[in-house]
């Protein structure tokens, strides 16, 4: 439509534009002729016409000379010689005159043929004058003028009205020129104007033809487009209401939606603050397994210090146990000795019996010291047995405090992931929260634009209806305007 | 043993002690009869210590060849050359140790020694204690046969030194000295 558009403008431009052009040639072309003739018309007058009446100032300024030469010959006085004087000058500024216009070749031949019969004519009359000056006698005079002066002035009048009529015809020349070139231009400017009504007559027809036939084809457009266009806003109209229906819809439950946003981010702030006192809880249990686990290795150092002294004191009970070895051994080589001493006292008879009961003394001594070193080893038995019980109780207590450690190190690493969960949870939680009061906004931006577009529809239904209002209106002026088109329609 | 029940008995060890300084001279017989108590081939027999010379631990021996089989070896004694019979073997009880144990000098015979396992201990009993020879059973259910002595309850085998040496004497090769 726009290429068809802008054709038709093209088109209408250039008719216009060729109806222009052929006025301007035409104006031109007027105007040229116009020029040439008045041109030709000025030339007529300002030459022509000058020569000629510059030809009748020579004539008349050589017959004021002529005047004057008779009034010096008659009179003597020389006032009139000064007279002739001017009027020479006067001859003399005209020839100039002339000549500075421009003469034609016969013109220019004619003029010299003046010149010469005027200087024949001066050479005479001076001549004739300084006779005058000298002789007083006027009838010789009066001869010698009519004898050199008279063919002179024939001969000059002669040439100057063979000059003037030479100029007259120039005159009439040029006046006929202009009058042809004039009458040329007019017929050209005939023939013009009839090329330039023929051509507009036709550019008229062709653009009218092409007028009816586009907008008679755009017509048509048209009324099928505004038949369309009622379609179409009689179904946008629908739509628009169903829309409308819709966005209440969606507004509505928009509201539901950005309700369930805000409790959402209640219950976030709620998770990160519930989130928040669990981590202080966690950081507080980590505190305190940190604290208990202190303790325990503490404990761990006085389980091994004790297992030590435990160890120690085995150590010592071993060396307890030697030295009662020795003791034993002691115990046992008197027991030896005794009852040897008892052999040799029973040997000796009723001598040894002193050395017996000594003997004897000292057997029993030493059994009783054989019989405390069982009760002695027994009892270190019993603290062998004793502090390795212990021991071994202390080392199973060392490996459950160890194990107690390691639980603590797991429990501790426990609080440490559970205070990461719980950091992340709540910032989680207030991601959630930031995210839900964006969701929220977003929301409420969303109910926002959504109230718009149901403004929006509602007013899109008002010009679907207007459109179709305009759609209809627009199908009547596309019918109008065909029937002007095209009556026949 | 607690500090109380160990003083307690070292007061009593003391008081026994001081006491013993007050205890008369016995007469030589008394009636009573000191024993050694040693453990023979896994038997522990009475000896009558009267009828040893004395007792010490076996020192080592010297093997020698002989057709006796209780002799275990010679060895030094207090500068003195002592042939060392297996006291289990002359017993009957057993055969000899292998090695170690406790030899005791016989009285009356200071060339002969008896090497038995271990020393148990000493006991004195009264004569009354002694049995006439007779088969009896002894530690744990095991006959015995000969003369017995009564100990702390238990009967255990006397083991007369004499009657060792007379056997030795009839045993070797024409009645020398052992």
């Amino acid at each position: 439509m726009m290429s068809r558009s802008g054709t038709f403008g093209r088109k209408l431009a250039a008719g216009f534009v060729v109806v222009l052009v052929l006025t301007l040639i035409m104006g031109c072309v007027s105007l040229v002729a116009l020029r040439s003739v008045v041109e030709g018309k000025d030339r007529v007058i300002q030459h022509s016409g000058q020569d000629v009446i510059d030809a009748e100032r020579i004539r008349a300024a050589m017959h004021r000379e002529v005047v004057h030469i008779r009034g010096f010959l008659l009179t003597g006085n020389p006032r009139y010689l000064d007279k002739r004087t001017e009027a020479t000058q006067e001859v003399d500024a005209i020839v100039e005159g002339i000549r500075a216009r421009g003469l034609s070749p016969a013109g220019e031949r004619l003029l010299a043929a003046v010149a010469v019969a005027r200087h024949e004519y001066q050479e005479s009359a001076n001549s004739v004058i300084e006779h005058r000056r000298t002789n007083a006698d006027l009838e010789t005079t009066v001869a010698l003028f009519e004898q050199r002066l008279t063919p002179k002035f024939e001969a000059l009048s002669t040439a100057v009205r063979a000059f003037v009529s030479e100029s007259e015809a120039a005159r009439d020349v040029g006046r006929e020129l202009a009058s042809t070139v004039a009458s040329r231009a007019s017929q050209v400017l005939l023939g013009i104007g009839f090329v330039a009504l023929l051509a507009t007559t036709g550019i008229a027809f062709v653009l009218t033809s092409y007028l009816n036939r586009e907008i008679g084809t755009s017509v048509q457009h048209i009324r099928n487009a505004s038949t369309e266009l009622q379609a179409a806003a009689a179904q946008q109209a629908s739509g628009a209401n169903e829309q409308s229906t819709a966005m209440s819809e969606i507004t509505t439950t928009i509201g539901e939606l950005l309700a369930t946003s805000r409790q959402i981010a209640e219950s976030g702030q709620h998770v990160a603050k519930m989130a928040a006192r669990s981590s202080q809880g966690a950081r507080s249990g980590e505190d305190a397994v940190n604290r208990a686990r202190d303790a325990v290795r503490s404990i761990k150092q006085q389980v091994e210090t004790i297992v030590e002294h435990m160890l120690n004191l085995g150590r010592k009970s071993q060396q307890i146990g030697g030295i009662l070895e020795i003791i034993n051994e002691l115990s046992e080589q008197t027991n030896i000795l005794a009852i040897n001493a008892t052999i040799e006292a029973a040997g000796a008879g009723e001598a040894g019996r002193r050395f017996a009961v000594v003997g004897e003394e000292i057997r029993k001594l030493a059994d009783r010291v054989g019989g405390s070193t069982k009760e002695i080893r027994a009892l270190i038995e019993e603290v062998r047995a004793a502090v390795n019980a212990t021991v071994m109780a202390t080392e199973a207590g060392s490996k459950t405090v160890l194990a107690g450690a390691e639980r603590f190190q797991e429990l501790q690493d426990s609080f440490l992931h559970i205070g990461e969960i719980v950091t992340s949870t709540m910032e989680a939680g207030k991601e959630i929260e930031l995210s839900t009061k964006q969701q929220s906004t977003a929301v409420e931006q969303v109910n926002v634009a959504i109230a718009n577009v149901a403004q929006a529809t509602r007013e899109t239904e008002t010009s679907s209806q207007q459109t179709l209002q305009t759609a209809s209106q627009l199908s009547s002026l596309s019918d109008g305007l065909s029937r002007l088109v095209q009556p026949q329609s | 043993m607690n500090e109380s029940s160990g003083a307690q008995s070292a007061a009593r060890l003391r008081e026994a002690f001081d006491a013993s300084f007050a205890v008369p001279f016995s007469p030589a017989d008394d009636g009573t009869l000191d024993l050694l108590l040693a453990r023979v081939a896994s038997e522990i027999v009475a000896i009558p210590a009267r009828e040893t010379a004395g007792i010490r631990r076996c020192p080592p021996l010297t093997l020698l060849p002989s057709g006796n089989p209780a002799l275990c070896g010679i060895a030094g004694v207090r500068g003195t050359l002592v042939a060392v019979y297996s006291l289990a073997s002359l017993a009957n009880l057993g055969p000899a140790p292998s090695s170690g144990g406790w030899i005791v000098a016989c009285a009356g015979d200071p060339s002969a020694a008896l090497l038995f396992e271990a020393l148990v201990g000493h006991a004195r009993v009264g004569n009354h204690a002694i049995k006439a020879p007779s088969t009896t059973t002894g530690e744990h259910g095991r006959a015995v046969t000969g003369e017995v002595v009564q100990i702390e309850g238990v009967t255990r085998s006397l083991l007369r030194v004499p009657p060792l040496l007379e056997t030795l004497r009839q045993t070797a090769p024409g009645g020398a000295e052992i």
